[in-house]
């Protein structure tokens, strides 16, 4: 009785794990439909960044790159920063670079365009720095109005 | 085309031209596009026709040429100050980068890689010809005969910049105050000698001069109101000035 009881407790448990895990990696991963176009959506992000005080360090083009294998598709994620925040950060802890620059992905998919990323104070938590959370608190606000800007 | 036409055209293709640089890092960083694509598509076009101005200028409108040349060399040279107190600031952390550094990777799209050798020379290069861009500006506007105008010149322009999606995108608040007291102070004392150098270099190399801009102006405007003799000998005496 207490054998099944403890296996019941375990088995509960490891559901548990195996549907909350997918729930909460969706709440660290954030989607924002765009009511533009993949071109337009791409502009008011670049603008967006501009303005919340942040720049566009980088580009990767998948979507273009892809082409190259058959694929046809749009997709393209920015690399998003400020250096200096960045600067802060990475005297904090250099295993920072990692995760910064933040990536910012824009795609489209049957026709409708999504901006999605991961927040920051879930992938920079990981350092236990209580600076850099407090960073990647602020950083999380600044994706959110980026994406909300962008898509809008 | 009468004289002083002639004249305001040529004045106007060179404010325009001159303008191209400095507003392209602001355009660039408010995210109308990459500093390198304007750079290819608007700067370097407008290097030309200034260069070609000034050559056409020197044929048509002498005075005009020599005056933009001389102006932009010591806009050039005056960016030199600036450079002065911005790098001493800079090494102070008084400000939270070095910007003809960040311009450079910027022109040549090269961000994510940090900055090179080719880079920081064009970097630099593009900053210079700014000083250089907004002294022609201020030849053409203000003429070199007040000095003092410049050193007003320059404060503009550093407030300008602290006001300019640059700063924005930077992530300093207004004024880069959220940073240090000590960006703002920078970049003024950095403007406001770059001013005063281009105020007194400007006189210095072209001699005092009232400005052709306005000059011209009064000019049309006199002869076509067929203004009385005195005005239309002043505008004589103009398009010979211009003339020569």
């Amino acid at each position: 009785m207490r054998v099944k009881a403890t296996f019941l407790a375990i088995m509960i448990l490891a559901a548990f794990v195996a549907f909350a895990t997918p729930a909460s990696a969706q709440q660290d991963r954030v989607v924002v439909e765009s009511k533009h176009s993949f071109e337009q959506t791409i502009k008011n992000l670049k603008s967006a960044v501009g303005q919340g005080g942040m720049m566009v360090m980088a580009e990767v083009d998948q979507g273009n790159m892809l082409k190259m294998t058959g694929l046809d598709l749009k997709a393209t994620t920015f690399l998003v920063g400020n250096p200096t925040v960045g600067k802060m950060l990475f005297q904090r802890n250099h295993g920072v670079g990692l995760y910064v620059p933040l990536r910012v992905f824009v795609t489209e998919v049957n026709g409708k365009t999504s901006i999605s990323y991961e927040k920051a104070s879930t992938q920079l938590s990981k350092f236990n720095d209580s600076e850099i959370n407090k960073t990647a608190a602020m950083l999380d606000e600044k994706l959110e109005g980026l994406a909300r800007m962008a898509g809008m | 085309m009468n004289t002083q036409l002639k004249s305001l055209l040529l004045l106007g293709i060179v404010m325009l031209a001159a303008a191209v640089g400095p507003n392209l890092f602001p355009a660039a960083m408010a995210g109308h596009g990459s500093l390198a694509e304007m750079a290819t598509r608007f700067l370097l076009p407008s290097v030309a026709v200034l260069v070609v101005a000034a050559a056409l200028g020197y044929l048509w409108r002498r005075a005009i040429a020599r005056l933009v040349v001389l102006g932009g060399l010591a806009g050039i040279i005056a960016t030199l100050p600036l450079e002065v107190v911005r790098l001493t600031g800079f090494h102070l952390e008084y400000m939270p980068g070095n910007l003809p550094r960040l311009m450079g990777v910027l022109l040549l799209d090269r961000f994510a890689l940090g900055p090179s050798v080719a880079s920081d020379i064009a970097g630099w290069a593009y900053h210079f010809w700014n000083g250089a861009c907004f002294a022609i500006l201020y030849v053409v506007i203000f003429g070199t005969a007040r000095r003092w105008v410049g050193v007003l010149y320059g404060f503009a322009i550093g407030i300008g910049f602290m006001v300019s999606p640059v700063v924005t995108s930077l992530g300093v608040g207004k004024f880069g105050l959220q940073f240090s007291i000590g960006f703002p102070i920078t970049v003024t004392l950095a403007h406001l000698a770059y001013g005063a150098a281009l105020g007194i270099l400007a006189a210095r190399f072209a001699g005092r001069q009232p400005s052709p801009l306005l000059q011209n102006f009064r000019g049309l405007f006199t002869a076509r109101t067929g203004g009385a003799t005195k005005a239309h000998v002043e505008t004589q005496g103009a398009s010979q000035a211009s003339n020569n």
